[in-house]
């Protein structure tokens, strides 16, 4: 293992869709970067570009996405992501499975409808170890049961419409977790899910951290999520890094981006029920007419006049912390007293 | 699955029961005296009446339908006029020449058009799959007879590979002599083959298994034969059930271009006779066939396609 | 920027979301609907030359002239000469009267019967639906061609009992489909609506349905234009169909291939590229039509 230097590095991605003729800036100059074993949650509302960032990093991409500038690091190794390095794009297929794998947000559509689920985990399995099909059955079967299925030995040869969602999702993490991947990408991948069946998933997430040492990198839009799994946090809104923090803990107690205060305000919170739920006004910017500046500016309780000009600078607070904000929330007194009230 | 076989075989009775009525009606359509226009106008009145006796024209209409389904039930086709044989000792000749016929057309139309479908898919703006587009274009407009007689022109006359028509002795020249009709009808289904490949393909690659399946770090070549042919050749399975009619037609077309001794051209020579008979046993035991394909393709479909076995 | 050059090659460009491009034509075709345009001026030439057959033929398409058999193509002669002596070009121009007429003609009866049927067991459903549905079945469990064969026999042969076989087998088609697209418009939201608002249900079913489901059904009836060319070309080259002299494509081809071993191509291949102009032409025009309405096919 290289432990020096992270695990992943994202730097500079843009990435633009091409829909209906006109050309798209879906992601803007997204960076971030993952520890061995880290977990870091990966936060935004619904087309922030969350999703896109997990395609890009594994090349799976659709067709009408294209990458025009990232530079990744992973392991050690240097990869462009920008379109056209096609060497770069089968060393990237290369990783897959055994580097990183992913696990998808609807596991109804992500399992062939037609080919068993212990065989699909069975081809994850084949990736990595040179098995006898035989054994990479037995293997699969041990696999269900690490994620907590408890008949694997029946399960195996089920087809995914004969399972439960969150049997589904199981077998899409044992398949997910087969090759021994350092980085496990997770796309929402309790969203389709009950709540009940949330729950359980999430803390089979907190288990498989400890028992396979792979950095997590978890897509959600749900902040609580954020706090019982992760670490760290990087928050996107309109394809734009708002805030990243390598501490959790201190993003929580202390947002410095306005928009983060407002996803915490917005959140719902067990102290303060019976409370009002804040709610951010305006709706999130569709992706072409993004403003100058910064993308939250129109819908910011703190917006000032130079808010939507030119593209705002990074404004470390502390080590390892970032906020894009040309006034970030608790630099000026006024401020934090607002936001102190409202928490 | 033994039920779902019981239920499946149980609505297939009255699809059954409709063919025949429809065959039976077949020979009351006909305006004026069926019986008078097989013999022609110089006929007597005498073999007239004998003949619409034989055919139980005098009968009344429910007697008649009756007594048709009756001979049915004991495999009883009738007699022919013009080979003044029972038919079904004729259907016993004529039936497996038209059954390999569609069999190998079918297989040949498969292994056609999975290779173009493939080609127009991974690589669509390719060189290939322009000239696929174009000749599946042309193709779907010749007529089946068409595409026949250039065939005999070139594969059979010009560089003479396969014999031009007939059908010899021996199994093995036999087959060979099945090689350009089968080939004939094969074309004729292609456009529609590729079409529909080409579209369960594209939605397969498009679909999130097949993300899934490359997060997983399966190759490509995996992907498209574990994953993308898989899910593909269910849609080809029913798409080609479904055309084993046009096969049918295609066989009865081919039979008379290459003089092949099967049901189709026996059904031709029934027309070209007048034998009413005739035309209506080899209409109804073309109508069983595909009824019986449609069962077969179930069948297949449902061992292909684990949701099939659910409902 | 083409999507070709910027797509990921991981994933194969045509493959994306969006609406799928229907049709089968040349990709150089598909773009900006040209493959409607000159499908419509491929058929509106064959239409137009059939119309105005005795303009556009220098000579007739049915006397004999024992001086100039089977002559290659010529100035005056543009496609040349059959066996009998006759200008293959005028046959071919005054075939396209007979066949694009029967053809057009046997897909009228069909289409408003399809859409009938279809209409009215997609949106009630219940006993009229599954009787419509098991007729369908047994229709359909005969070959096509070979109950519309089996059905001009009986009938006689000539260009009205052609039409009534093709009549007979080829509603189903239009029913199924209409039907499918019946079921689904009756479960949308504006006919709640309409019925919460008393509208009566034919005034639904004529103004809501039929407009909606039928041009589904339009572009269908161009592939099935092309269907019954085949049939009516078939037919004419079993010698069931159009009754010589008449001019007409099959006939004509059949009695060019005993000449095709000779070399004398010109008597099958005119009136066979025809047959495949027309065809084109009119899956073109449906494809373009399906593109133009956003229609998966």
């Amino acid at each position: 293992m290289t432990s020096a230097g992270p695990l992943l590095e994202i730097d500079d991605l843009t990435l633009k869709l091409q829909v209906g003729g006109a050309e798209l800036t879906a992601l803007e100059h997204v960076s971030f970067s993952l520890g061995y074993g880290e977990a870091r949650g990966l936060v935004g509302e619904s087309g922030s570009g969350k999703s896109l960032t997990l395609r890009a990093i594994l090349g799976l991409l659709p067709p009408n996405a294209v990458v025009t500038s990232g530079r990744m690091v992973f392991d050690g190794a240097e990869f462009d992501l920008a379109h056209g390095s096609k060497a770069d794009a089968r060393r990237l297929e290369r990783l897959r499975g055994t580097g990183i794998s992913m696990i998808f947000q609807e596991p109804s559509v992500a399992l062939n409808p037609v080919i068993p689920v212990g065989e699909q985990i069975v081809d994850a399995v084949m990736r990595r170890d040179h098995l006898r099909r035989s054994q990479a059955r037995d293997y699969a079967i041990h696999l269900m049961k690490l994620v907590g299925i408890h008949d694997a030995e029946h399960k195996v040869d089920a087809y995914e419409f004969e399972l439960s969602g969150g049997l589904k999702q199981r077998v899409m993490i044992a398949a997910a977790v087969a090759g021994k991947p350092k980085l496990i990408l997770c796309d929402e991948p309790t969203t389709a899910l009950d709540v009940t069946v949330q729950r359980q998933i999430l803390s089979l997430f907190t288990h498989l951290r400890d028992e396979l040492d792979a950095g997590l990198l978890y897509v959600t839009h749900d902040l609580a999520v954020v706090a019982q799994l992760c670490d760290s946090i990087t928050v996107l809104y309109s394809g734009n890094v708002m805030e990243s923090s390598a501490e959790l803990g201190s993003v929580f107690d202390d947002p410095g981006h306005p928009y983060t205060e407002a996803l915490l305000r917005s959140t719902p919170d067990v102290d303060r029920i019976g409370r009002r739920l804040y709610s951010i006004p305006g709706s999130a910017p569709s992706l072409s007419d993004r403003p100058l500046g910064c993308p939250f500016a129109p819908r910011c309780e703190y917006r000032q006049d130079d808010c939507e000009q030119a593209r705002v600078p990074d404004t470390s607070t502390v080590e390892g912390r970032e906020v894009h904000c040309r006034h970030p929330v608790g630099h000026e007194s006024g401020r934090v007293q607002l936001a102190k009230e409202a928490r | 699955m033994l039920r779902w076989l019981v239920r499946r075989l149980l609505l297939a009775i009255p699809v059954v029961w409709g063919v025949v009525t429809i065959s039976f009606f077949l020979m009351h359509l006909a305006p004026g005296d069926p019986a008078r226009t097989a013999l022609g106008d110089k006929a007597d009145a005498a073999s007239v009446a004998a003949l619409r006796h034989q055919w139980g024209l005098d009968r009344s209409l429910p007697m008649q339908y009756l007594s048709y389904l009756g001979q049915l039930l004991h495999g009883n086709l009738g007699q022919s006029l013009y080979y003044h044989t029972s038919i079904t000792s004729l259907m016993a000749q004529r039936l497996p020449v038209t059954l390999i016929l569609i069999v190998l057309s079918a297989v040949f139309a498969v292994l056609i058009s999975i290779p173009l479908a493939s080609r127009t898919v991974t690589k669509p703006n390719g060189l290939a799959a322009q000239v696929v587009r174009l000749f599946n274009a042309v193709i779907q407009g010749s007529p089946t007879f068409f595409i026949g007689s250039m065939l005999i022109l070139f594969l059979g006359v010009r560089i003479a590979i396969f014999p031009a028509g007939g059908y010899p002795d021996g199994f093995g020249h036999r087959l060979w002599a099945l090689m350009l009709p089968a080939l004939t009808i094969a074309l004729s289904i292609v456009p529609l083959l590729v079409r529909g490949l080409r579209a369960a393909m594209i939605e397969s690659y498009s679909s999130e298994y097949v993300s899934f399946a490359r997060s997983k770090g399966l190759g490509e070549g995996k992907i498209r034969r574990r994953y993308v042919l898989r899910n593909a050749s269910i849609s080809g399975v029913s798409i080609l059930g479904i055309q084993v009619g046009a096969l049918a037609s295609g066989a009865l077309v081919v039979e008379q271009v290459f003089a092949i001794p099967g049901m189709g051209s026996m059904l031709m020579t029934g027309i070209l006779n007048r034998d009413y008979a005739l035309v209506q046993a080899c209409t109804l035991v073309f109508g069983l066939i595909v009824v019986v394909v449609y069962l077969l393709t179930d069948l297949v479909y449902a061992r292909l396609d684990p949701r099939a076995r659910l409902s | 920027m083409t999507t070709s050059e910027t797509a990921i090659p991981l994933v194969p460009p045509e493959l994306g979301p969006g609406p799928r491009r229907a049709g089968w034509a040349p990709g150089w075709l598909r773009r900006h609907n040209l493959q409607l345009w000159i499908g419509a001026v491929m058929i509106g030439l064959m239409v137009l030359a059939g119309a105005f057959a005795p303009l556009v033929a220098q000579h007739s398409p049915t006397t004999p002239d024992a001086m100039h058999t089977l002559l290659g193509p010529s100035g005056s002669h543009p496609f040349g000469t059959d066996n009998l002596g006759r200008d293959i070009f005028a046959r071919v121009v005054y075939g396209a009267r007979s066949d694009l007429t029967i053809a057009v003609v046997a897909v009228i009866a069909p289409f408003l019967i399809g859409l009938v049927f279809g209409i009215v067991s997609g949106y009630f459903g219940g006993w009229i639906d599954t009787i419509m549905m098991r007729l369908a079945d047994i229709v359909t469990a005969f070959p096509f061609f070979i109950l519309v064969i089996a059905l001009v026999f009986v009938l006689g042969n000539g260009a009205w009992s052609i039409f009534v076989a093709i009549t007979c087998v080829s509603w189903v088609a239009y029913a199924r489909l209409v039907r499918g697209e019946a079921m689904v418009l009756r479960n949308k939201e504006f006919v709640a609506a309409c019925q919460a608002g008393g509208i009566s249900t034919w005034r639904i079913l004529l103004r809501h349905f039929a407009p909606n489901v039928a041009t589904q059904a339009i572009v269908y009836a161009m592939s099935d234009i092309v269907m019954n060319v085949g049939v009516i070309v078939t037919l004419s080259y079993f010698g069931l169909g159009i009754v010589p002299p008449t001019p007409d494509w099959g006939s004509m081809m059949a009695d060019g291939q005993q000449f095709l071993a000779g070399g004398y191509y010109g008597m099958t291949l005119f009136p066979a590229g025809a047959v495949i102009w027309t065809s084109l032409a009119l899956s073109f025009v449906g494809d373009g039509l399906a593109h133009a309405l956003r229609i998966e096919r």
